[in-house]
């Protein structure tokens, strides 16, 4: 059997920590490269030498259509597909972590189907919850606010007594089906219009999103992954159990609720943008895991810097195969399904590079 | 190290107490052994003691201090857990499990001495060539050693370990045991364990505490406290301690039909 000295020891453990930093590298190198892929695509049908011409001589070309399609159109649509694909996929890892469950997605609070029962609200009455904005930030808003209720009654009823996983896991998916319920009776009601305006949001879009939602939408997203990220020692403690967590001095119930509670609110200020995009937040964590194993502090940045790749990914293809558009959230489906099945029937060393 | 446990009692229910009215004292540095049958409250009883629980009345006091006045961060710094198992839905890396054991006392980078100290204990135990190795893929033994680890390199004055031979083979039991033993003589601390195996504690403990039906049943040198008497109330076996080189030694010849239990089937 072999005996490691001291000095192998810490080399090894650093340079498998490297890496594992690699994998992150590398997954955001080739997102910054379909970055630039995807602005030659869309169902504007611009030349790939009309692209390279607006994205050089911005605001001093002549095809003022080009330079609106690339810089007001596609470079959003990508920044948003980054964006998301971080905020999901990140959101995903915590919540997997925190509620030990590989099944867990960033929308297990009930986020999803919370937004999509404030956007049903403001189409089907005319009702938000700040009255008097525009019809874009109305349906944001709505959105924001009422998919984070699910979070809100959690918090309030763990604050007295216990919470185990299983039961949040639960408290999650019941009110999940409430909502859904209730988004279901105001369809059931809705004129032709409105349920197709629904139906559209819930499919989930990167495109037509302005400068301004990009930049709310990505402040939030920083924000809220950094915070994550500072709380990854606390997720790793969480992740061997209560007790073990507790015995390291880690106050199991706060670090519960406080990653849960930024998780969501991460999760709403996009999906308020995007509408309901799955997939990506389930599976991102569990490729990333593989490569990089289960520690938070580099779970969370190989899990982001993957998620941003894949629906950067899913995003041109969707615009490659149907140039009239077509939601990314179904090509992410669709593609990542399949290839995430092979992944894990193929996974011969359980995890760990 | 002074551990003084005052009329504590504790239920996962309020009507129904696992520990009635425990009043025990503890003085380190000194390796001390918890005996008692399945279900009396062990593991309860230290999960008491480092704040896991809340105790539902009496009080715990460390070094004359409360715990529930500690903060659970110091806590951590003062008293070390080895569970009896650990959760590993998703297993770090048998390095990144025993580092953990540093959080009290370290900040967001592992520094390399904390890497050293986890290297001191691995080398302890004898499994830095597991160090690079997944949780999941270690036998129960191996696991076992893990979590010892990691309990070590909380650098802890009380150490409470539930179980932590239970799954190791006989040699493994005998050099652990030692380990814990030597343990609380160099680094001057009070280790803690919870035993079922009556001689591997009658040999190596300095006192023995018995648990039975909710409280403390007797505590004390484990000649004092090893008897067929003892045996026979608190666990319902017919047993012969006999004497080897000043330590007890039980020999076990029967489980007796207990009160008020329900029989398990022995056959016809």
């Amino acid at each position: 059997m072999r005996v490691i000295t001291e000095e192998t020891f810490v080399r090894e453990y650093r340079h498998g920590n490297r890496r594992k930093l690699l994998f992150v590298a590398l997954c955001s190198s080739v997102a910054a490269a379909m970055f630039f892929v995807s602005l030659f695509f869309g169902p504007s049908g611009i030349a790939f030498s009309e692209c390279i011409d607006a994205l050089v001589n911005h605001k001093i070309t002549d095809n003022k259509l080009a330079d609106m399609v690339v810089w007001d159109i596609r470079i959003p649509e990508a920044c948003m597909a980054l964006i998301t694909g971080v905020a999901l996929a990140a959101g995903g890892a915590v919540m997997q972590t925190v509620l030990r469950n590989p099944l867990a997605d960033p929308y297990i609070m009930g986020v999803s189907s919370g937004a999509s029962l404030g956007v049903s609200i403001f189409l089907a009455f005319g009702l938000c919850i700040i009255p008097g904005l525009s019809q874009n930030y109305s349906i944001v808003v709505n959105a924001f606010v009422v998919s984070l209720i699910p979070m809100g009654v959690i918090i309030l009823a763990s604050s007295k007594g216990k919470i185990t996983s299983g039961k949040l896991i639960l408290i999650g998916i019941a009110v999940m089906y409430v909502f859904s319920a209730t988004t279901s009776l105001i369809k059931i009601i809705s004129d032709e219009n409105t349920l197709s305006q629904i139906y559209e949001w819930g499919v989930g879009s990167l495109s037509s999103q302005s400068w301004a939602d990009i930049r709310i939408a990505f402040v939030i997203t920083v924000v809220g992954v950094t915070l994550l990220l500072l709380q990854s020692r606390n997720l790793d403690g969480i992740n061997g159990g209560p007790k073990i967590a507790k015995s390291l001095g880690i106050n199991t119930k706060f670090v519960t609720l406080y990653s849960m509670a930024i998780v969501s609110l991460t999760t709403a200020g996009v999906v308020a943008f995007t509408g309901t995009i799955g997939f990506v937040g389930l599976v991102a964590p569990n490729i990333a895991r593989l490569f990089v194993g289960s520690k938070s502090k580099y779970l969370i940045p190989s899990s982001a810097a993957f998620g941003a790749m894949f629906l950067i990914i899913a995003n041109t293809i969707a615009k490659v195969v149907l140039p009239t558009g077509m939601p990314c959230g179904v090509i992410a489906s669709l593609i990542g399904g399949p290839i995430f099945v092979i992944i894990i029937l193929h996974q011969r060393k359980k995890s760990l590079l | 190290m002074h551990i003084k446990i005052e009329n504590l009692d504790f239920g996962y229910e309020p009507n129904a107490l696992v520990l009635k009215n425990i009043n025990l004292e503890l003085t380190g540095p000194k390796f001390v052994s918890i005996l008692g049958p399945n279900g009396v409250g062990k593991s309860t009883l230290i999960h008491c003691i480092n704040k896991i629980l809340v105790p539902t009345g009496g009080r715990v006091l460390i070094d004359g201090v409360d715990v529930s006045d500690i903060h659970i961060k110091e806590i951590a710094k003062i008293i070390g857990y080895v569970p009896y198992s650990a959760n590993d839905t998703f297993p770090l890396s048998v390095i990144d499990t025993v580092l953990m054991g540093r959080h009290p006392h370290s900040n967001w980078k592992s520094q390399d001495s904390d890497l050293k100290i986890v290297y001191k204990a691995l080398r302890t135990l004898g499994i830095t060539h597991l160090s690079m190795r997944p949780l999941n893929e270690l036998s129960a033994g191996q696991h076992q050693k893990v979590m010892l680890a990691r309990g070590l390199v909380q650098e802890p004055k009380i150490l409470l370990l539930d179980e932590p031979t239970a799954n190791l083979d006989i040699r493994h039991q005998i050099s652990v045991t030692k380990m814990l033993r030597r343990l609380s003589v160099d680094r001057e601390i009070l280790v803690i364990m919870i035993s079922h195996d009556i001689n591997i504690a009658a040999r190596y403990a300095d006192e023995i505490i018995i648990l039975s039906e909710g409280g403390v049943y007797t505590s004390g040198k484990p000649s004092e406290v090893i008897t067929a008497d003892n045996l026979k109330e608190v666990y319902g076996v017919e047993a012969r301690v006999v004497e080897d080189n000043g330590r007890p030694y039980v020999i076990l010849d029967d489980a007796l039909p207990m009160d008020g239990e329900e029989q398990m089937w022995e056959g016809n």
